[in-house]
């Protein structure tokens, strides 16, 4: 071939979008600080009963409802359990509940949402309004209809969770694919030849990914706020499991005379929310393609 | 003489609009009973203003929309109505490369992964090795460097992005390419090495174009025959040498009167075009030109034009000559 004219650039690195993301997120001194809480969570809730100092029902009667002291580092409860080994175990529970719960709604809300963009149409509007009703209730309350129609007891918990998170992925992932459908490169994919599958999978749901990785770690601080809540009101984890929404429930009796008792499994969920939360917000930051596009 | 590789037969593109309710529906003819053929290695441009067709035409015959009436012969074979399996197949023939060469490239896939994407959906090599090379001959050939495939497309200048759609159109060895206004959107520097790529390409690999453009220098450039369209037909289809030197239309004529001449010393007389394009909704009646035209007669606005051949591979449709 004759005249050709070899395109000069400069041999730079090559940039994925991972390390695109991670130069980005990297900067957000907050959701650092919360990617590193979120690791030690995740530790804790792996080792919790390796490196609790007490059992979780290690009754002592000699020592019930005493406040923070070397011996007991959060104090102990009305039955002189140890409550910093209880709220270390609650970790593992609440996030178990969150992530297992919030994975099944991203996976099937994703499905939806993907398949009722690409098709459209009466399909579209039949499965999006149904998921519309649900979305109108506010997600405690729906919640506590779920329980109270299961029965209460952590599984029902994370049914309930699954339920009322599905329209959320839904939304963000159809909104994502009725856009990314129609973008021109898309449509050179189908000239290729591509199949529908592989246009929706290699194509679109990349596209909408950063938006459910934003939402994923989203739902998991208000999952973690929801399973809490049901537990605090007699509807989630029952006695005598270490779950931080229950342990603030029996503690309620003691708030003017024990205060510890109250504060330490708040502040776990405190903290556990806001992680996750900042996380949220250092993740949106760092993949909203508007941000990073250019 | 060569076959017609590319034959399109009363092609009909039409979007029907509703208004309100229960109101009417009307069509926007968008492609208006086209007719016209290709031959085996030539390139066939296309010009016309915006809004006259041009990229329905491109998108119709890749079969991106489904035509509404009249018939694509692709190689001999009618693919109209093809779909599925067997229009995976007939995509290896027909390729396209899109106008906008920011827009058409997933921002997520390096260049690797797309250019291997047609191969890996016609499974042309399975093996992943051999993959890799065509890639990497692939992007020689369109003058780009095999370092070039692990870096995504934000990477690379419009120019550079433009030459990755061309290698990805050839990737599966096709016979005919769509070129949709692909050198546009790029800079005037820029346009004459991508179009020389693509005529060396096109000598290369025997192609057949069919080269959509706005720009009637462009299309000089690279056709061996030119359609002019308007409102949603062709008003004159001819040899290059032909159109440029003799253009009978009177759209023809005030099209070329346009293209401007560097020199600025040359005094030339343009013909201007009053109003703008009709809506394709509502077409003039007869000849669709006429509102616009300086010759109008009493008859362009009550017939339709005759097809007038004014030579055996020029002819035109104009009441001026009938």
């Amino acid at each position: 071939m004759k005249n050709i004219t070899v395109v000069e650039t400069e041999k730079t690195d090559v940039v994925t979008p991972f390390q695109d993301f991670w130069r980005k997120f990297r900067k957000q001194k907050t959701a650092m600080a919360a990617a590193v809480f979120f690791v030690l969570l995740v530790l804790i809730a792996i080792f919790c009963y390796k490196i609790a100092p007490y059992g979780i029902n290690e009754y002592d009667y000699t020592a019930c409802l005493q406040g923070p002291s070397a011996a007991h580092w959060f104090g102990t409860d009305e039955f002189g359990r140890d409550l910093f080994s209880r709220i270390l175990c609650g970790t593992r529970i609440s996030l178990a509940v969150a992530f297992s719960a919030v994975t099944l709604a991203a996976i099937l809300g994703s499905l939806i949402g993907l398949v009722c963009g690409y098709v459209g149409g009466t399909f579209d509007t039949a499965i999006m309004s149904m998921l519309d009703v649900l979305y109108a209730f506010p997600g405690l309350i729906l919640a506590i209809a779920i329980v109270a129609i299961l029965g209460s007891g952590l599984t029902n918990v994370i049914i309930a969770v699954v339920i009322f998170r599905i329209p959320i992925f839904a939304r963000v992932v159809r909104g994502c694919t009725l856009q990314l459908k129609n973008t021109v490169y898309v449509r050179a994919a189908t000239s290729l030849g591509a199949s529908r599958w592989r246009l929706l999978v290699k194509h679109i749901l990349p596209g909408a990914l950063p938006s459910v990785i934003v939402q994923y770690s989203l739902s998991i601080s208000g999952s973690i706020m929801t399973c809490a809540s049901l537990s605090f009101l007699g509807m989630g984890a029952t006695p005598p499991t270490p779950e931080w929404g229950l342990i603030l429930s029996n503690s309620r009796i003691y708030i003017y005379t024990h205060i510890h008792y109250a504060l330490y499994p708040g502040l776990a969920i405190l903290l556990t929310v806001l992680c996750f939360n900042l996380l949220g917000d250092g993740l949106r930051s760092a993949l909203d393609p508007r941000l990073s596009e250019q | 003489m060569a076959a017609d590789i590319l034959k399109i037969e009363h092609l009909k593109q039409y979007y029907p609009v509703r208004k309100g309710l229960f109101g009417k529906t009307a069509y926007v003819k968008a492609l208006d009973d086209v007719t016209f053929s290709v031959k085996d290695g030539d390139v066939f441009g296309i010009v016309g203003e915006s809004g006259c067709g041009k990229s329905t035409m491109g998108l119709t015959i890749c079969k991106l929309i489904k035509p509404t009436d009249g018939s694509i012969e692709l190689d001999g074979e009618d693919i109209t109505w093809c779909r599925g399996k067997h229009m995976r197949s007939v995509r290896r023939k027909i390729q396209m490369v899109f106008q906008d060469p920011y827009a058409s490239l997933n921002p997520r896939m390096n260049v690797r992964q797309i250019i291997e994407e047609p191969m890996i959906i016609h499974n042309l090599c399975p093996n992943k090795k051999e993959r890799e090379e065509r890639v990497v001959s692939l992007l020689r050939q369109v003058g780009l460097d095999d370092y070039h495939a692990n870096r995504y497309p934000h990477q690379f200048s419009g120019g550079q992005r433009q030459r990755i759609g061309i290698a990805r159109a050839l990737a599966v060895d096709p016979k005919v390419i769509i070129a949709d206004e692909p050198v546009s959107a790029l800079d005037v520097s820029i346009q004459s090495q991508v179009l020389n790529l693509l005529a060396d390409l096109k000598e290369a690999r025997n192609l057949t174009y069919l080269f959509i453009a706005h720009d009637l220098s462009v299309v000089e450039h690279i056709s061996d025959q030119v359609g002019v369209m308007y409102l949603g037909n062709f008003v004159e289809v001819a040899g290059k040498e032909e159109l440029y030197s003799n253009p009978m239309h009177p759209y023809t004529q005030a099209l070329l009167s346009a293209v401007p001449v560097p020199d600025p010393e040359v005094k030339r007389q343009r013909i201007i075009l009053q109003g703008n394009i009709p809506s394709p909704m509502n077409a003039p009646s007869g000849c669709k030109f006429h509102p616009r035209c300086a010759k109008c007669m009493q008859i362009c606005k009550e017939q339709a034009p005759p097809k007038v051949k004014a030579s055996p591979d020029h002819y035109l449709f104009c009441h001026l000559y009938a």
